[in-house]
């Protein structure tokens, strides 16, 4: 199997039902023997990567889910870091210029989540066998 | 190779009109997912669609989680959308030149 | 020297109340950095974005028409407006920046066609 899938993930957590289709898209990748080059979150998709995020247990916990299938198919979470900034969800690195000193210290982003600039979307996009599925 | 179109949201008759003109071709293929598939109820937006592409697909799973799934079956035109699973659906991604989304 | 992907980005969103047209500039640019040739295309609400009297000073925000204007600077070499959107706002050609190309829904399904990849905003 020659083709390998990036994910453009640009639609909200609670606006849209981009996650739920992205993640079922993936599980169903594996067993079709394809591989995941790597997922890439955009727009108003970033706020998944929040770790301030209080959900019931009975509601799907998306970031949780994205870390556990990246973690078992070894693919890359990555957020675009000017679309984090703008929407809260900073690395320790990014939080470090904010004008608030209690809070320069704390990165709001779950670990795993890589931030990145767009630049790697747009060298993903140069990929010849890279099929870009977008989930709005 | 042909396209792969993906519709996520549920769009009156003349917003779907429109963007079918600017993206789809009679040898592309459309996939309604997630509220896109609410467009299968329609008969009028199900015959749209069957006119500009010789190949439209329901994805199952978001039916079933909607409800719709014997309502779609009593639909005079709904068993020209084929159900397919998100295994089909990456087949079909696989297989196409270009995956749109819209 | 440009790679050979072509690479077409659709804005359907209008300014102001979404921020969906910027950060789809945002990609075009970096995307024509990558030496990528990129199609910008503007359509539906979209087409705001290239209106000429735009202020953005009425509601103490700012508007990115001189990045519009001077995309060229930075390899984008076409910027596309649907005419079919401008006739459904009662738009003119003149009522858009000057760089803009107006293309119909069959020009705009060429281009499309013809990019290693669509995204859409």
């Amino acid at each position: 199997m020659s083709v390998s899938f990036c994910l453009l993930v640009t639609g909200s957590p609670t606006q849209s039902q981009a996650h739920l289709s992205a993640l079922e898209f993936v599980a169903a990748t594996v067993k079709r023997g394809y591989k995941i080059h790597s997922v890439f979150f955009y727009q108003e998709a970033v706020a998944v990567a929040n770790r301030f995020v209080l959900k019931p247990d009975d509601e799907a916990q998306l970031g949780k889910r994205w870390l556990t299938l990246s973690h078992s198919y070894q693919f890359e979470l990555q957020i675009c870091v000017a679309a984090g900034n703008r929407r809260g969800v900073l690395s320790q690195e990014e939080a470090a210029n904010l004008d608030d000193s209690a809070i320069t210290q704390i990165a709001s982003i779950l670990p795993q989540f890589q931030v990145v600039g767009l630049g790697q979307l747009a060298a993903t996009l140069n990929e010849p066998r890279v099929r870009l599925v977008q989930f709005k | 190779m042909s396209r792969l179109h993906l519709i996520s949201d549920s769009f009156e008759t003349q917003t779907l009109a429109q963007k079918s003109e600017r993206y789809l071709e009679k040898n592309d293929s459309v996939l309604l997912i997630a509220d896109g598939v609410l467009m299968g109820l329609q008969q009028h937006i199900v015959q749209s669609l069957l006119d500009t592409s010789d190949n439209c697909y329901l994805l199952d799973q978001d039916c079933r989680c909607r409800g719709i799934s014997l309502l779609l079956g009593k639909q005079p035109n709904g068993g020209r959308l084929k159900l397919i699973s998100y295994e089909t659906m990456v087949d079909l991604c696989a297989r196409s030149e270009q995956v749109i989304a819209w | 020297m440009k790679t050979n992907t072509t690479i077409s980005i659709v804005i359907s969103q209008g300014p102001f109340a979404r921020i969906c047209g910027k950060e789809g500039v945002d990609l075009a640019l970096v995307c024509a950095a990558f030496e990528q040739k990129v199609n910008l295309i503007f359509v539906d609400e979209g087409v705001f974005h290239l209106v000429k009297t735009q202020d953005a000073n009425a509601i103490d925000d700012k508007t990115h028409d001189k990045q519009l204007q001077a995309l060229a600077f930075y390899e984008i070499e076409h910027l596309y407006a649907d005419s079919q959107s401008l006739r459904r706002y009662s738009l003119e050609h003149g009522d858009l920046l000057d760089t803009v190309e107006l293309q119909s829904s069959d020009e705009i399904h060429q281009l499309c066609r013809q990019s290693k990849q669509t995204v859409t905003f």
